[in-house]
This record gives structure tokens, C-alpha cells and sequence, in this order.
């Protein structure tokens, strides 16, 4: 009885690692079939064995492995500066009545704009560098941290405004101390947002012109045709973007123990 | 020192939306006294407690502490809040929620490490300074909510409804910590409270209010000795004799006394 039940208990726990592994051979499978039955040809989409024996040409390829320094380094410092004056700027216009409105309707008006619309207008300022792509990437990213923010200060407890004035905490204090951390979940996840949206931005700036970067080289081995060698390296952008993501979850919820118990 | 309530009104909205919450209320709360307030829900405990903490202006009339008016949320006076889960920070150790009390203090490091510990050990928490509130009970975090109260050692302490979140057995063990801690820090205390038996209990004093508008239905000296006991004092004679009166007061306040 006791071990059928912990066997039962082991099935469920194995569950979603059986789906899983189910899920992508699957999906390995019609990818082969849709090759063998040229429903595509083998020039757009080349089979799985021939993209997975690309990965040690794209992996020992030194301009693939520079242009994804290149291209982590401009989203890290994308919503590294995005998020100090998205959460400033964000703080300062909660805190005044009188600013509430207008951020708003700035905030409305700027955020429509596509980022990657401007890609010619940043070529145009900024050249082809990383001040280019960093540029247009902030510009992205800067509306849905800014939101979060107002939404995270909207939502700060007002008795938790009225301890910290009857503390006699001066505006620098509270905002440190009570609506910094009581707007912090919700910062967070417009922080997460923000890495998904900076990497999309940066890796198409890279595809319509930038100097630098894994979309750069991808971009070379789609007119060397090399298609396997570009569907491998998709496919490992793929799998470091879902790490970073699930990354960024756990580290989310370690800097916010507390929200799961209040 | 005293809290003065002189000729205090507050209404809450402007124009024809305007309501008045408290008709015009004097009261003094002398130095070293508990006065329990007590009312039904609505008729402006609150209200009051949050104009005398500073953190609410009178529509007319003034709060003194001692001689000096109260604009603003004035030194030596704290605040028990009365829902401990939204008023600690639950993203500061206990140990910091109390440390962080004490910085407009302007103390040195070492005697805000002896405060934070001393008030900790007085309302029985000591050696839990590295827990964090989410990780209490209900009643532990309002011993947290009155350490942190208790860590700038005001000469006045306001309390609204300190005890309603919390179940019977857990109450009384705080009623008497608070009549403990409040000789141990030689504080004056207001103490807002729905309950009846609970304003009699902790009181020297107690002040009726009436709903509809808020107003001044009774003050009332409670002559029941001290140290009060849960079951001693709820026995005494004069205790039931209170009770009922402020029962009478609170369920019917426009009848007259000898009823
Ligand atoms: N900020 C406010 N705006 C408008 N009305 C309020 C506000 N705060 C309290 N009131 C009203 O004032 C009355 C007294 O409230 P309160 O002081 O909280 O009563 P109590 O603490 O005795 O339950 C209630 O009718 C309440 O609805
Ligand atoms: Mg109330």
C-alpha cells in the first residue's frame, strides 16, 4: 500500500517532465516529417539533425560569441538605465497631485509610438553603435516600467503612509522605506517585461543595420545560406532567453518574500 | 503631559457633500491617564484619535499636547494602528520596523540597540528581532505594533482598536500587557475601543461617544482598583455596575441615567 502510493506520488511529481519530453520530441518529429514531405523546402527550413549539427559552427564562432556580448550588454544596460529613471521618474510623479495627469497623458501618447518605428530616426542621431540600439531599446522600455511604478505607488497601503508620517519620516525616508517596497512587486514585474521587451528591440535593430550583435551575424549566415546555422542560433537565443525568464521569476519572488504571505 | 481636545469639529467633504463626523468635542486627556473611548462603529473613534495623532486636521477647534498646539504629527506622541497586518512593514525584520521608529530620534547606534531590545522584552518578544511580520501570529504582530509604539518612549500613546483583529484568549493576555508596559514607560494613553467590557477593564476613565453626529455622550471615572485581573476585577460589583451603564449609554445614548 505504502510504496504503490509512493509510487503514484513519484508519477505525478515526473508528470510534467513526461509532458515535456513528450511536447518536443513531438514537435521534432513533424519538424522531420514536414522536411520529408517537402511540404518546406529544405532551404527555409532546414531538419532538426542538421540545425542541432550546427550548434558547434554557431557556438565557435567568435562574431556570434562577441555579438551576443554585444547584444546582452545593450539589453542589461537597456533596463538598467531604463528602470532608474522609469522608478524615479515614476516616484516623483505619484508624489505629487498635481504631475499625475499629465505623466499620464504623456505616457498615453509616447508609448503608442512603436520603438522599433524609429529605428531609421536612431540610425540617423545615433550611427550604428550601441548608443543606437540602446537609445531605441529605452524607448521601449522606459513606458512599461513607468506604468508598473504609478500602479506599484498606487497601491501602497495608506495606513502603512500614515505610520511612516506619524514616525515623522521626512519625503526621502517615506518613499525609501514605504512606497520604494510596497510598489517593489509590481516594479519587478515591469522590470521582467522590460528584459523581454529590450531583447526584442535590440536584436531587431541589429537585423535592420546595427554594427553589432547575434542579429548582425545571424543576419550574415541567412545571405552566406547557412540556414541550419541560423535556426541553431535561434534556437539558442530561445533556450537563453526562457533561463533568463525563469531567472528573473525566481529572483522576483526572493526579493519579494512577503508578498506571498500577506 | 495632557492631550487637549479644545472645541474640536470635523466634518469630512466640502459643500452641500459635507457631513459632519464629530460635533464640536472638547476632552482632556491628563498626564499619566488611560481613557478608554468607546462608541459604536461610525461615530468617529477614529476620527478623534487621528486629529489628537496629528495625522488629521480639525475642521475647527485645536489639539494641544501640553501647551503646544498639534499641527502635525508631534514628538513623543505614537500610534497603535488597528490592523497590525497593514501597518507594520512586512518587508523589515521586526527588529528593523522598531529600529526604523527610532530615526527621527536621533539617537546613537547604542542606545537605539538597547531601546529596540528593551521594548521587545517588555511586550515578551525578546530574541525574535530576526523574524519578520509575516512569519508571527496575529497577536505576536500587535506585540510588534506596540514594541514599535512603545521604542521612542512617548509620553502619550494612541491606540485604535488595538485588540479587534485578534480572538478572545490572545486579547486579554494583551490588555494586560498593555496595562504592564504603560507603568513601565510612564505613558498616557487613549484607547479606542468597540468593546465594552474592554473600556471598563483597562480604564480610568471612560468617554462615551454617540453616533449621528459623533458627540461627547458620557465621561466616566471608573473607581475599580488596580492591578486589574481578568477574572478579580469582572467579578467586582462596580465593574457590572459600569458595564451596564456604559452599555445603556452606548446602545441608548439620548435616555436619561436612571433609567
Ligand atoms: N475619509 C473619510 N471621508 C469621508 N467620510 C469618512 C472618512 N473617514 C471616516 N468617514 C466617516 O466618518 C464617520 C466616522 O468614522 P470613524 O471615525 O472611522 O468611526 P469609528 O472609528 O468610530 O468607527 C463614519 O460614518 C465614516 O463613514
Ligand atoms: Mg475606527
Amino acid at each position: 500500500m505504502q510504496t504503490e502510493q509512493a509510487t503514484v506520488r513519484g508519477a505525478g511529481r515526473a508528470g510534467p517532465v513526461v509532458l515535456g519530453v513528450a511536447g518536443v520530441v513531438s514537435l521534432l518529429l513533424l519538424w522531420q516529417l514536414l522536411g520529408a514531405l517537402d511540404v518546406v523546402p529544405r532551404s527555409s527550413l532546414p531538419g532538426p539533425w542538421s540545425v542541432l549539427g550546427a550548434l558547434p559552427t554557431i557556438l565557435s564562432d567568435q562574431d556570434f560569441l562577441a555579438g551576443a556580448l554585444d547584444s546582452a550588454a545593450a539589453t542589461g544596460l537597456t533596463v538598467l538605465v531604463g528602470s532608474l529613471v522609469a522608478v524615479a521618474v515614476g516616484l516623483v510623479a505619484s508624489s505629487f497631485a498635481f504631475l499625475q495627469r499629465p505623466t499620464m497623458v504623456v505616457v498615453n501618447t509616447f508609448r503608442s509610438v512603436p520603438a522599433t518605428a524609429l529605428i531609421p530616426i536612431g540610425v540617423l542621431i545615433f550611427g550604428l553603435g550601441m548608443q543606437m540600439k540602446v537609445s531605441i531599446a529605452l524607448y521601449a522600455v522606459v513606458w512599461p516600467i513607468l506604468i508598473n511604478t504609478i500602479y506599484g505607488v498606487a497601491t501602497t497601503e495608506p495606513m502603512r503612509r500614515d505610520v511612516a508620517r506619524s514616525l515623522r519620516w521626512g519625503w526621502w525616508r517615506q518613499q525609501a522605506l514605504v512606497t520604494l517596497p510596497s510598489a517593489l512587486p509590481s516594479i519587478l514585474t515591469g522590470v521582467r517585461v522590460a528584459v523581454g521587451i529590450a531583447l526584442v528591440v535590440v536584436i531587431s535593430t541589429e537585423l535592420l543595420g546595427a554594427r553589432y550583435g547575434v542579429g548582425t551575424v545571424l543576419v550574415q549566415y541567412t545571405q552566406a545560406s547557412r540556414p541550419e546555422v541560423v535556426y541553431a542560433g535561434v534556437l539558442l537565443l530561445g533556450t537563453a532567453g526562457a533561463l533568463l525568464f525563469s531567472a528573473l521569476v525566481r529572483a522576483e519572488r526572493r526579493l519579494v518574500r512577503w508578498v506571498h504571505h500577506d | 503631559m495632557n492631550v487637549v481636545v479644545d472645541r474640536v469639529r470635523k466634518s469630512y467633504g466640502r459643500g452641500a457633500e459635507a457631513r459632519e463626523v464629530l460635533t464640536e468635542t472638547s476632552l482632556t486627556v491628563r498626564s499619566q491617564e488611560f481613557v478608554s473611548i468607546v462608541g459604536p462603529s461610525g461615530c468617529g473613534k477614529s476620527t478623534l484619535l487621528m486629529m489628537m495623532a496629528g495625522l488629521l486636521k480639525p475642521s475647527s477647534g485645536e489639539i494641544r499636547l501640553g501647551d503646544e498646539p498639534v499641527t502635525g504629527p508631534p514628538a513623543g506622541l505614537s500610534v497603535v494602528f488597528q490592523d497590525y497586518s497593514r501597518s507594520l512593514f512586512p518587508w523589515m525584520s521586526v527588529r528593523r520596523n522598531l529600529t526604523t521608529a527610532l530615526t527621527a530620534s536621533r539617537l546613537g547606534k547604542e542606545e537605539q540597540r538597547s531601546r529596540v531590545e528593551h521594548a521587545l522584552e517588555s511586550v515578551g518578544l525578546a530574541g525574535k528581532g530576526e523574524m519578520y511580520p509575516w512569519q508571527m501570529s496575529g497577536g505576536m504582530q500587535q506585540r510588534v505594533a506596540i514594541a514599535r509604539a512603545l521604542v521612542t518612549e512617548p509620553t502619550v500613546m494612541l491606540m485604535d482598536e488595538p485588540f479587534a483583529a485578534v480572538d478572545a484568549q490572545t486579547r486579554a493576555d494583551l490588555e494586560d500587557l498593555v496595562l504592564r508596559v504603560r507603568h513601565e514607560y510612564d505613558v498616557t494613553v487613549a484607547f479606542v475601543t468597540h468593546d465594552i467590557d474592554e473600556s471598563v477593564y483597562m480604564a480610568d476613565r471612560i468617554v462615551v461617544l454617540a453616533a449621528n453626529p459623533g458627540r461627547i455622550a458620557a465621561d466616566l471615572t471608573v473607581d475599580l482598583p488596580r492591578p486589574r485581573d481578568q477574572v478579580e476585577t469582572k467579578l467586582d460589583a462596580r465593574f457590572a455596575k459600569l458595564r451596564s451603564e456604559v452599555f445603556r449609554l452606548v446602545m441608548r445614548p439620548d435616555t436619561p441615567a436612571s433609567a
